[in-house]
């Protein structure tokens, strides 16, 4: 019962949240000089033109009213048209195609940092002290000394335009198939995770270390029970929650990586739309895909804490 | 007598290389069958790492000598890394001072007896079969004075008192029905009222089990109570040993001297030796002789000389010079 | 002082960090110097010349060569991130010692602002400013200093709210020491180490973003040649010159990795678990 009290506290902090981020959004938007119509239409609009496109977008009310009325439309789905970057096109559509992709990456790119941090953390709490503890943990320094989407050129160099095991550029959308995406993701997706496998590995290295030297651990072997055994079921088991944690915190960050990154395989995603809208000035679009990404970080945090909740009876009982 | 537990000249090493004394140092230690030893000494006098020594507990650069450490048949210092694991737990066995810290926090105390249970399932018919072992460890359970074993079962360790867990966690040792159960101050970091329940259930257990015991405390009186030969170690040496009444009405080495007169002038609990001045030499400062001459209200000259243990009579021995000369004491 | 040099001593990774970090430093400092090249005379008679011992990075699309532009470049950026990262270091451990020290609403409110900062990217929040203020070197500062203030505020606040019933801060309080005083001579100097080991991690993360931000074209503009606009030239000639944008990351990325092997060192030794208590 009371996991489910906490997973409702939780979620309406969310809404509250994103309520709150998306008033934001939309009025540092608004303090931002300039006339979204002239730049919509040009220095040389004519005055007819700029009243119709104010009065399409609702720019000549009130500012709440302005507001109310966004906020209305992010609830049912409506987020408004796009000014410039896809003239008339609503919002939602332009999201609705590139969400998957982004999504994919993203996820995609959890997973190999998860498999490359799982291995190496690892590895580095076992062999503490001696070389392959060194190798990984130098690995994991210089994981996040990397810009992201120079790693990706390096990929690309080696991988794709040396070796040509994957394409350099573009991308196959996984809705139309999926070996395609996870051929054609693979090299972004790993440019993405690097970072965070250092990250990641980092964290699960001192959390196993930390735990290796816990008293349960003596007792269990007491117990007779095998290396092995005591390893997943104690050391392991009790790492894992603050790895965990990490992971919902990297969120924000790997995000970030995947903006910068779809640019740079031409992937179409929300990444690649914001920074494009940024570019053509559609600030109704850059409003839309900040939403989205505060809204996917907010819930990513959310499952997380939720994970750890059940691994970690302290806070359920 | 046959001994369970023989060990000769046990030596362990923390850092050979440099040049400190080893921190336990030509320990002697004999257990009967069904006999409670009591190891007596200061924290820091090396009688926990010892019995971690002989569970082969320690870290991996330790570095464990023996003469010979005989248990049962079986030569312990031989045993490859498998045969060990198979004798932990279901001959060795050991409580520790901290029962908060011996539960795997994320899972419930039932979780820990349903895989103590599967360690020794194959030898005992009244544990196969699925949920046999809650059977049995609920009756443990009521054996170490918890009724509602059903309820503990389902508790996870922070929802327990220490006194619970440590019953809980002799309940599970009992649960192997070890041959020998080393137990390293098993009440230090529970209040007094419990403390009392846990050496009752100890002076219970002995009489009830057929196992031996190792009983490791800093409380002379406890040991006093519960066991039938007394080990006093002092600075990684045992300094005296012989059987309780001997050790208590006669004590021949000055540091057991200071000890049993500090414990009676403060009734009971004795958390530091205020009667005995000085401090417990650490491994770097070691004395080349008598390692608590330093301390000694009785040093003479030859104390600075190596001094071995002296058997007085059958099983009782003293390290002190003061043993050869009758009537010095 | 003395502790600090024999704790990095002891530690290889560190003192490989330190070495790391003061050749990067040097040749910052030194490098556009001692090169002859000019930062910006243009030869079009050497376009996109592979490595060469005269031009060890290569030259540009305008026959530029590129180490000089990426040691200029690296000025500028580190600049940019030592700008961004100190404004939130001061700004986030204000907020965060305000928060934790005085406690209750003041405590709540700030912090939840904090936590709303915290719920965006680390990039699209820079990203966003960028698109609010416009593009251009003092804004990437901003947009830097935004990212980090509420790591910082997070961290200043967790540990006066820690170091505040600590007895010799009640002590004092009961002496009658003012607030600012209390706050400056006994909670600034033992929160401190935390704080500067986290402004070292954040000045080499901020150097990522501002060449993130760059590359993409909505940070600082050409011709300021920042790390960042250099890897975007290169990008667009990356087929046929690659040496161009993957020497400069590799610059990058090694000046970086000196910066963080320094700052775990000096983390290990921060970490009040490990440290045993000086004051």
């Amino acid at each position: 019962m009371k996991i489910l009290q906490y997973i409702l506290l939780r979620v309406s902090g969310v809404l509250l949240t994103t309520l709150v981020g998306a008033a934001v959004v939309f009025f540092a938007m608004q303090a931002m000089p300039g006339d979204p119509a002239l730049s919509a239409l040009g220095e040389h609009a004519s005055p007819e033109a700029i009243a119709r496109f104010r009065a399409e977008h609702h720019l000549d009310a009130p500012l709440a009213q302005q507001f109310l009325h966004w906020l209305w439309g992010i609830m049912s789905a409506d987020l408004g048209q796009s000014m410039t970057l896809a003239s008339d096109v609503p919002i939602s559509h332009l999201l609705v195609a590139r969400i998957p992709n982004t999504v994919f990456i993203g996820i995609y790119a959890i997973l190999l940092a998860l498999m490359l941090a799982m291995t190496m953390g690892t590895i580095a709490a076992i062999k503490h002290g001696k070389a392959p503890d060194t190798i990984a943990t130098s690995f994991a320094v210089l994981g996040v000394s990397m810009p992201d989407f120079w790693l990706g050129f390096v990929l690309i160099l080696v991988f794709a335009l040396t070796l040509g095991l994957f394409p350099a550029y573009g991308f196959e959308s996984p809705l139309v198939s999926f070996a395609g995406a996870l051929h054609s993701g693979f090299l972004p997706a790993l440019a993405v995770a690097a970072p965070m496998a250092a990250v990641f590995a980092r964290t699960l290295r001192s959390a196993l270390l930390e735990n290796m030297r816990k008293d349960y651990v003596t007792v269990a072997r007491s117990f007779g029970f095998s290396r092995s055994f005591v390893f997943w079921n104690y050391i392991f088991r009790n790492s894992i929650i603050a790895f965990v944690v990490i992971v919902g915190l990297q969120v924000r960050y790997l995000l970030g990586g995947v903006v910068v990154i779809e640019r740079v395989f031409g992937i179409p995603g929300i990444g690649s739309l914001m920074v494009d809208a940024a570019f053509a000035r559609d600030y109704a679009v850059v409003q839309a895909c900040a939403i989205v990404f505060l809204v996917t970080v907010l819930v990513v945090n959310l499952v997380v804490d939720i994970v750890c909740a059940l691994l970690d009876p302290k806070r359920t009982r | 007598m046959d001994y369970l537990l023989d060990v000769r000249n046990l030596e362990v090493d923390f850092a050979p290389e440099t040049r400190s004394a080893p921190v336990v140092d030509g320990v002697d230690l004999r257990v009967g069958q069904g006999e409670v030893v009591g190891v007596i000494g200061e924290s820091g006098s090396g009688k926990t790492v010892t019995c971690m020594a002989l569970l082969r507990l320690l870290p991996q650069h330790a570095q464990v000598r023996a003469d010979c450490a005989r248990f049962r048949d079986m030569e312990l210092i031989e045993l490859g890394e498998n045969e060990f694991d198979a004798l932990r737990g279901r001959d060795l066995a050991m409580i520790f001072q901290d029962p908060v810290g011996s539960f795997n926090p994320v899972k419930t105390v039932g979780w820990h007896f349903r895989h103590v249970a599967r360690r020794v399932t194959s030898k005992r018919p009244d544990l196969q079969g699925r949920g046999a072992w809650k059977a049995s460890a609920v009756e443990l359970l009521r054996k170490v004075g918890i009724p509602h074993g059903q309820q503990i079962i389902a508790s996870y360790p922070h929802e327990l008192s220490g006194g619970m867990l440590q019953r809980a966690l002799i309940a599970l040792v009992l649960q192997l029905r070890p041959a020998l159960i080393v137990a390293d101050e098993p009440t230090t970091n529970l209040d007094n009222i419990v403390e009392f329940q846990i050496i009752e259930l100890f002076r219970l257990l002995r009489t009830e089990t057929d196992a031996s015991f190792l009983f490791i405390t800093h409380d002379i009186s406890l040991a006093a109570r519960l066991c039938d030969r007394i080990v006093v170690m002092y600075a990684g040496q045992i300094v005296e040993d012989g059987s309780t009444r001997d050790v208590l009405d006669a004590p021949r080495h000055p540091y057991t001297q200071g000890l049993l007169r500090t414990a009676t002038e403060l009734e009971g609990k004795v958390d530091r030796l205020a009667e005995i001045p000085g401090e417990l030499p650490t491994i770097t400062n070691m004395p080349s002789g008598c390692r608590f001459a330093p301390r000694c209200p009785q040093r003479q000259a030859v104390c600075d000389q190596y001094q071995p243990m002296r058997t007085i009579a059958g099983e009782r021995a003293v390290r002190c010079v003061l043993a050869d000369s009758k009537g010095a004491l | 002082m003395r502790r600090i040099w024999q704790s990095i001593r002891s530690n290889s990774m560190a003192m490989a960090g330190l070495i790391i970090t003061s050749l990067f430093l040097l040749s910052i400092v030194l490098g556009p110097i001692l090169i002859p090249h000019s930062l910006t005379a243009t030869a079009y008679d050497r376009i996109l010349e592979a490595p060469s011992l005269a031009h060890p990075f290569g030259t540009d699309s305008y026959g530029r060569d590129v180490l000089v532009r990426v040691l200029y470049g690296a000025r500028i950026s580190l600049g940019i991130s030592i700008t961004g990262v100190t404004l939130a270091a001061v700004l986030g451990t204000l907020i965060g010692m305000a928060a934790g020290y005085i406690g209750r609403f003041y405590d709540s409110a700030p912090m939840r602002v904090m936590d709303l900062l915290f719920a965006f990217p680390a990039f699209v929040l820079a990203l966003f400013l960028m698109v609010i203020l416009g593009f251009g070197v003092a804004n990437v500062a901003l947009a830097i200093a935004l990212v980090y203030v509420p790591i910082f505020a997070r961290l200043a606040r967790n540990m006066t709210v820690t170091i505040k019933s600590e007895p010799y801060v009640q002590a004092a309080r009961l002496q009658g020491q003012s607030t600012i005083r209390l706050l400056c001579r006994e909670l600034l100097p033992n929160i401190s180490a935390p704080l500067l080991v986290q402004a070292g991690v954040g000045i080499a993360f901020g150097v990522i973003i501002e060449s993130g931000l760059s590359f993409l074209g909505l940070g600082v503009q050409p011709p300021t040649p920042s790390l960042g606009v250099i890897m975007a030239d290169g990008q667009e000639y990356f087929r046929r010159a690659p040496w161009v944008l993957t020497l400069t990351g590799l610059f990058v990325s090694a000046g970086l990795l000196g910066i963080n092997l320094l700052g775990d060192g000096f983390r290990d030794l921060a970490d009040p678990r490990l440290r045993k208590r000086t004051s």
